[in-house]
């Protein structure tokens, strides 16, 4: 990510396609090894892994920070994400997995701002290749975003055929209190018009979710990842223009970039997470009791 | 000072910073005014706390994620154009 830096020709949208065409390992059917799938295995391991050693670490009633960690993690999950959102009966399935994603997308981002050694660049130093660190977030990558966001917009539908049934779940769409179509009658063209509008608008909205749950968590990690990048490189940005008062620049960017890296490992990147699988509990929640 | 450059690139780049610019003028406002509101209601009510920071980050996300909109697609422009 911070590697644009070096380059003159900024492309924002190239820093976050070329890695795909630089696979580690080269498999059919674009199912290539490459850094966005280590990135994300990462990811899930580490939120598999944290909250298991604490666990085998023992729970006790009097507990460790660790263990007051986790208990706040669970606890923040459990009722400021899952309790508001889902109704009772929707609880026992749809808990695990707006907990699950809570914790995995949080895990991506926080991992997010670690630097890593996985660019597949290397710089020389004492002789020895040492590979170049960077930041770079499995969450800050559509495909990554849309398929999370595409779980959640399958099960809504799925849920609220299977509580509603076909008929009822499409008829709650359609808020109640609309001046009945009633063919024949007086009033009855306007009535309709009406309908089809609302129709087309609910409908709309539905698809409206899909791209505003993916773009959020989406666009918030590139925009984070490339604001600290711009703010911890304004110098070099501006090297070339502005030759030695870029140094001057860089006095006043440097800190506000650590600020900002600081901001986005510790607050969006869990804000996000909490997001996320707050919309998904109220999505689901919503198709499952149309009336709230 | 003679103009120097590709005149198409420093366009776009223009364009992207405008774009992003006044895409993040209307939520920046919203943003304000959720966390104004809430801070008004946590000053009359000090009891319901929990529940209106719960919904606060809730409103600020939905808020914000319309910036991510604009810059979205001042991004896409850049790279079809």
């Amino acid at each position: 990510m911070l590697s644009l830096l070096a380059t003159s020709d900024f492309n924002p949208v190239s820093e976050f396609t070329d890695f795909i065409n630089h696979p580690y390992v080269d498999l059919p059917l674009g199912l290539d090894i490459n850094k966005g799938v280590v990135y994300l295995w990462l990811s899930a391991a580490t939120a598999i892994l944290v909250p298991l050693l604490i666990i085998r670490k023992g729970l006790k009633a009097k507990p460790s920070r660790w263990q007051t960690f986790l208990e706040l993690v669970y606890d923040t999950a459990y009722t400021q994400i899952a309790k508001a959102g889902l109704p009772e009966e929707g609880m026992r399935i749809w808990f695990p997995y707006v907990g699950t994603c809570f914790i995995f997308i949080w895990a991506m981002n926080v991992i997010g701002f670690i630097p890593l050694p996985f660019s597949g660049e290397s710089v020389q130093l004492l002789g020895v290749d040492v590979p170049k660190l960077q930041i770079y977030a499995a969450s800050a990558n559509l495909s990554v975003a849309l398929t999370l966001t595409l779980v959640t917009f399958v099960a809504t539908h799925v849920e609220g055929i299977r509580y509603n049934g076909v008929v009822g779940y499409f008829k709650s769409w359609i808020p109640a209190g609309l001046p009945p179509v009633r063919p024949l009658r007086a009033g009855s063209v306007g009535a309709a018009i009406l309908f089809g509008l609302i129709a087309v608008v609910e409908v709309l909205s539905q698809f409206v979710r899909l791209v505003s749950l993916s773009f959020r968590l989406f666009f918030n990690m590139l925009a984070g990842h490339l604001v600290i990048a711009v703010f911890l490189g304004v110098g070099a940005l501006m090297a070339a223009s502005l030759g030695n008062a870029a140094f001057a620049v860089h006095i006043i960017g440097f800190p506000m970039g650590v600020a900002l890296y600081l901001l986005e490992a510790t607050l969006i990147a869990a804000l996000q997470a909490y997001i996320f699988a707050a919309l998904s509990a109220i999505y689901i929640g919503g198709a499952i009791h149309p009336e709230h | 000072m003679a103009v120097q450059g590709d005149v198409n690139t420093a366009a776009k780049t223009i364009v992207l910073g405008l774009a992003t610019g006044f895409g993040a003028i209307g939520p920046g406002i919203g943003v304000g005014i959720i966390f104004g509101k809430t801070i008004e209601a946590v000053g009359r009510q000090p009891e319901l706390r929990g529940q209106l920071t719960g919904m606060m980050w809730l409103g600020f996300a939905l808020t914000e994620a319309i910036v991510f909109y604009a810059l979205g697609m001042a991004f896409v422009a850049y790279a079809i154009t």
